[in-house]
């Protein structure tokens, strides 16, 4: 099933995308830009990413295999914090139909 | 004298020879110091150049540590006289590559990893084979997160410690994927891990298949890596 978030819960997630790393990374706020990578600027690892996709299917109840995930990532590689939030947007308006959504 | 001997090597004897996999490999491994210093003549510009923007700190500290752990590798293994003879730079993939200092084929290929100031690196001469490492602190943080990544038809390393048998699935799997510049996306992909003896297999659902090795100690995972380059065209990623 999909769903299509508002402009304003778009803006909530990457709110909250940014809050999960200045938390996780133990990082100053104001280093968490839409543009910094998460890896090679901020300290990052893959393991993150996983818990991040974790935390938001949990938190906004998304159905959907890991493995559709990983088809989404190999062809929409994310490396900044304004990419992994518009991953995780993508992820919850899709779910399992994530791949016919965004081709 | 040569040039390789008149420098003070930053992490003196923490080069050998890897047993366990396929091809010939070296591995090295070191703790980076709190006050280390870059050592002067060990980077190219075109190296310091390539340093992430925002890289400061234990960042950096790490960033050089993995870079010079290469070098140091091609230094003891008698593949170069001076550091500066190689460079090592990230690829298309973002996958470090190591080139003598400009050329355009590889001289080999090499892993690098790095985790709270400890620092590894896996190198091979062997051009058949891609390499991967990744190093990892145990922790519950895996354990946690087991569902998302481990098969049901794993094997264990640990049936009794969940944490360090979630943390070796993690570190393999982890190693498969920088061994085939894949990113975190094969992650994802429903790798499967089973044991042979003393060495890991990693199959990825195309049928590709890695082999590795797995050292553990004081509470760190260590994965070393490799897949042969002709088994990646069965995965879609070009060697």
């Amino acid at each position: 099933m999909t769903r299509t978030l508002t402009d304003e819960e778009k803006k909530t997630i990457y709110d909250e995308v940014r809050k999960f790393f200045i938390e996780e990374l133990e990082v100053p706020a104001e280093k968490v830009t839409p543009d910094a990578r998460v890896i090679d600027d901020l300290g990052g690892d893959s393991l993150m990413y996983l818990e991040l996709v974790d935390e938001f299917k949990k938190k906004y109840d998304v159905v959907i295999e890991m493995r559709i995930i990983g088809q989404y990532f190999q062809s929409h590689p994310v490396h900044t914090v304004a990419q992994i939030a518009q991953a995780v947007c993508d992820i919850v308006e899709g779910g399992n139909a994530l791949i016919g959504k965004k081709p | 004298m040569s040039a390789a001997t008149e420098l003070t090597l930053p992490f003196a004897g923490s080069v050998r020879a890897l047993d366990g996999l396929p091809c010939r490999a070296y591995a090295a491994q070191a703790n980076v110091p709190v006050d280390f210093v870059e050592p002067a003549g060990w980077l190219t510009s075109a190296e310091q150049q390539s340093m992430p923007r925002a890289c400061s700190g234990e960042r950096r500290r790490e960033w050089l540590g993995g870079r010079l752990l290469v070098k140091q590798i091609l230094l003891d293994e008698g593949l170069v006289d001076d550091p500066c003879e190689v460079e090592v730079m990230a690829d298309l993939r973002g996958r470090p590559s190591v080139r003598r200092t400009g050329c355009a084929s590889p001289l080999g290929d090499c892993s690098i990893t790095h985790k709270r100031g400890r620092v590894a690196a896996l190198f091979t001469p062997d051009a058949h084979y891609r390499v991967g490492i990744d190093l990892e602190q145990v922790s519950s943080n895996f354990a946690r997160l087991e569902s998302c990544f481990m098969n049901a038809d794993d094997d264990t390393s640990s049936p009794s410690d969940r944490a360090l048998n979630a943390a070796v699935g993690w570190t393999l799997r982890e190693g498969f994927s920088k061994a085939t510049g894949q990113a975190f996306a094969v992650l994802f992909d429903g790798l499967r891990c089973s044991r042979d003896g003393a060495r890991w297999l990693i199959q990825h659902p195309s049928g590709a298949v890695a082999q590795g090795v797995v050292e553990e100690g004081r509470g760190w995972i260590t994965a070393w890596v490799s897949i042969r380059t002709c088994i990646l065209m069965s995965m879609g990623v070009f060697a």
